[in-house]
């Protein structure tokens, strides 16, 4: 709501989450009263994206291990060919990467801090496998950076 | 015979031959064109791919492959400093090690049988320019994207 003094008023609620706020030209005063579950949960919605980055990265490398056990087993001697076949037909979720899929400039920010504290990322082509981002999304990161 | 060299330039065949000093072998992974499960190799360090034998398509495959502007026919080569390599397989490759194949340095050889893909990932270093890859690029493709 904008005031004839041209102040900004505006209230933010949420589940057990409530903020008032004042922005005038150079200042701004926000009250939050909360429930200290209802305080976290809302500040937490911008920490989903974190959350999606480390849960795509853990799921592909664990794809990654599986497919090198189970190719180990054949090797040893452990299953059949066509064991090895039947298995990664039945469950591929379990053993194959998938696509990249589009991400936002916001994401890529973040996920390029995490692969800084992470093991075995050697090239982009491994960031891009290991957080599920496809070319277009990071040649669009690289182009926008550049001009930033 | 077509020589691709650009960043993103990608063929597709039933056979190739594949020149590279070095493979890394990566996994499973969804290919690019049709999200199915193949084996993955990151070739570098000077690399080629070459169809020898095409794939015959249908009427919808051959629509995607135009609009994803994928080369397909027998004589079409990439070459880069590091190429993607996608096989219709479930295993690693069997790798011919040769010497002398260039002035100075062997070469390891991969005859593929199934379904190949290759993408340029990296063009060569005295490509880069011409490719609008730099800041002075008289061509300013990617720049002005």
């Amino acid at each position: 709501m904008i005031g004839n003094d041209k102040t900004i008023r505006l209230t933010i609620q949420g589940d057990n989450f409530t903020m008032k706020g004042i922005v005038q030209d150079n200042l701004a005063i926000c009250t939050v009263v909360a429930t200290p579950d209802g305080l976290a949960k809302t500040l937490l919605i911008d920490n989903n994206n974190t959350e999606t980055l480390f849960v795509n990265a853990f799921n592909n490398r664990t794809r990654q291990l599986n497919y090198f056990k189970l190719y180990c087993s054949l090797l040893e001697g452990d299953i059949t060919e066509d064991e090895f076949d039947d298995e990664l037909d039945n469950k591929p979720d379990e053993y194959v990467v998938p696509i990249g899929t589009d991400a936002d400039i916001s994401i890529i920010e973040k996920a390029l801090k995490l692969a800084t504290r992470l093991k075995g990322l050697n090239s982009t082509d491994d960031f891009m496998s290991l957080f599920s981002i496809n070319d277009k999304s990071m040649n669009t990161f690289i182009t926008k950076s550049g001009k930033l | 015979m077509t020589i691709f060299v650009e960043c993103g330039d990608t063929v597709e065949g039933h056979h190739c031959e594949t020149y590279t000093r070095k493979e890394i072998f990566k996994g499973l992974r969804a290919d690019p064109i049709t999200q199915k499960p193949m084996v993955v190799y990151e070739l570098s360090k000077n690399c080629s791919v070459e169809v020898t034998h095409a794939l015959i398509f249908g009427d919808d495959d051959s629509i995607i492959r135009n609009e994803k502007n994928i080369h397909c026919k027998i004589g079409d080569k990439i070459k880069g400093e590091s190429i993607t390599l996608y096989v219709d397989t479930k295993r690693k490759l069997r790798i011919e090690v040769k010497e002398g194949l260039t002035g100075t340095h062997g070469g390891h050889l991969i005859s593929t049988t199934k379904r190949t893909i290759g993408i340029v990932k990296y063009p060569f270093d005295n490509l880069l320019k011409l490719l609008g890859h730099t800041a002075n690029s008289t061509s300013k493709q990617i720049i002005e994207k």
